[in-house]
């Protein structure tokens, strides 16, 4: 038998197509979520101008 | 075959012309696309202005009974119609199970309305014409309309929002 060689990291990922499916997925959903994140704490409230013409304070 | 094992060393061989070519054309692809998504979304006046503000429901109501008090010119069914300058902000309310108010407006002018919930998601849906929007309580969303035709327009809920859901069926109405 032939001695064993190392198999190089980027070549197991891609020999384990469960592992690829779940990346697809997981990848995905987790910067969704943190984009979601993102645009919900930079939203601004609404505008003094817009409130003031309405309301007159 | 892709469906079998690739054959072992497969991971030190080198890429074949033919196949660098076909992921260069994928990236060539991939980034036409992408700029696309840009320039369709700049120049095809499809998009909605994706402006929105944080808001409560009290603040939202204050803000609408404000501009109803302001601009009232009348009342439907117990609901109130109100006719706002052209070029105004307009507010619009949505809640279970009824939109407020009435909105009397000028074709050819151009309006910023925002759309809130006082309560729970609903959806706003302007019928014929078909543009949809979500609306959610807390946000205020702000999309600019330019009435292009005269008639009366109904704004029909499209998410649903409880047992009178059907009923939720609020009008603008486009003068010449």
């Amino acid at each position: 038998m032939s001695e064993e060689k190392k198999v190089p990291f980027l070549q197991l990922v891609f020999d384990d197509f469960i592992l690829l499916l779940f990346l697809g997925v997981a990848i995905y959903a987790v910067s969704y979520l943190i984009w979601g994140l993102i645009e919900i704490a930079w939203t601004p409230p609404i505008p003094e101008e817009i409130k003031q013409a309405l309301l007159g304070r | 075959m892709a469906l079998l094992p690739p054959k072992e060393g497969w991971f030190y061989q080198k890429v074949a012309r033919d196949e660098k070519i076909w992921m260069g054309l994928a990236f060539v692809v991939s980034v036409f696309l992408f700029f696309w998504m840009i320039i369709w979304h700049v120049y095809a006046k499809q998009n909605p202005s994706f402006v929105t503000y944080k808001t409560t429901p009290e603040e939202f109501y204050q803000l609408t009974q404000a501009f109803i008090e302001k601009y009232k010119v009348g009342e439907e069914n117990g609901i109130p119609v109100v006719k706002p300058p052209p070029g105004s902000d307009v507010f619009l309310l949505a809640r279970q199970f009824r939109w407020e108010p009435v909105l009397v407006l000028k074709k050819g002018e151009e309006y910023r309305f925002h759309i809130s919930s006082l309560d729970v998601l609903h959806g706003f849906s302007l019928q014929p014409v078909n543009m949809n929007f979500m609306v959610y309580p807390k946000y205020d969303y702000v999309l600019t309309f330019k009435p292009t035709s005269a008639g009366e327009f109904y704004i029909v809920c499209n998410e649903f929002c409880g047992i009178g859901h059907h009923m939720m069926i609020g009008k603008i109405i486009v003068e010449e």
